[in-house]
């Protein structure tokens, strides 16, 4: 189960309001390869897992993304605090403000609403930690983009250890890969399934 | 590696985010590492150290074996044993 500690991971202090930022940023939130879905897919896909460090790994990277979800919302939540309506149709905010005011929503930079359809459990550990790999890899590109196209420092500090993060994340999916991979019989490489054949 | 907070002079300057977030980071490395007796000779210091600020990273009777780190050891909450209450063992 999951205790709550009052704190950020990494503290976000914004002073400039920027709601077109806003709107590009909420794509960590709410977006395909955001927060969220690596919260839901590591989460998810640790029930499958046959190997005691998978499952230990899984529980706790899924825990971090949850941490760096509030963190993304309380970028959003700064970013967007005491608009002026002028403000709001100039920043093209209108069209998100109509659905959710100032409210902070699971969506996509799009628009699009978060779905399942973002992650995969395929239920066989190799496949999924390619996955993992993968998710954590585009997440990483995405901070990049938001670096492109951000030049407000304090948005920028939060943004830079987020994406850290990720890589550090990477490298962790990465050795638990190779130990999944040392633990499978040499012989049948591609044909085990470690959580379903036995 | 063991050595370099031993010595730091900056103790004091870890604020409230630094520790917690060194101890998380020591943490995520051991569940891959559980024989690195280095590193978890440095988690149990921050834990130590940590304890009345309520380390989110610090888990609660983790002193159980010295020599590996044991958080990742089943069964896990979703696994049937895990949920048998201790008098039926």
């Amino acid at each position: 189960m999951w205790i709550y500690q009052k704190q950020l991971q990494y503290p976000v202090r914004i002073t400039q309001t920027n709601p077109r930022l806003a709107k590009a940023i909420i794509t960590q939130y709410g977006g395909p390869d955001g927060e969220l879905s690596a919260s839901l897919r590591y989460l998810s896909q640790r029930y499958s897992m046959p190997y005691a460090e998978a499952k230990g790994t899984l529980t706790d990277i899924g825990t971090e993304e949850l941490a760096h979800l509030e963190m993304v919302g309380s970028i959003i939540y700064q970013l967007t605090r005491d608009l002026s309506p002028e403000e709001v149709v100039a920043k093209g905010f209108d069209t998100y403000l109509v659905d959710h005011t100032t409210g902070v929503y699971p969506q996509a930079a799009s628009g699009a609403p978060y779905t399942a359809a973002y992650i995969q459990v395929k239920g066989d550990p190799i496949t999924d930690l390619h996955e993992d790999m993968a998710a954590e890899m585009k997440a990483k590109t995405t901070y990049d983009n938001i670096l492109r196209i951000s030049d407000n420092p304090d948005v920028n500090d939060a943004i830079r250890f987020l994406r850290q993060r990720e890589i550090v994340h990477y490298q962790r999916f990465g050795e638990l890969l190779r130990l999944v991979q040392d633990k499978l019989d040499s012989k049948n490489f591609f044909a085990i399934n470690p959580s379903f054949d036995k | 590696m063991c050595n370099n907070c031993n010595n730091c002079n900056n103790r004091n300057n870890c604020d409230d985010y630094a520790i917690p977030f060194a101890t998380w980071e020591l943490r995520l490395y051991l569940n891959t590492h559980p024989n690195d007796t280095c590193a978890l000779e440095l988690y149990r210091k921050f834990c130590t150290e940590s304890q009345e600020k309520n380390n989110y990273a610090c888990l609660p009777n983790n002193d159980c074996n010295p020599s590996r780190w044991s958080w990742t050891d089943d069964p896990w909450p979703w696994e049937v044993q895990a949920n048998r209450p201790a008098w039926e063992e």
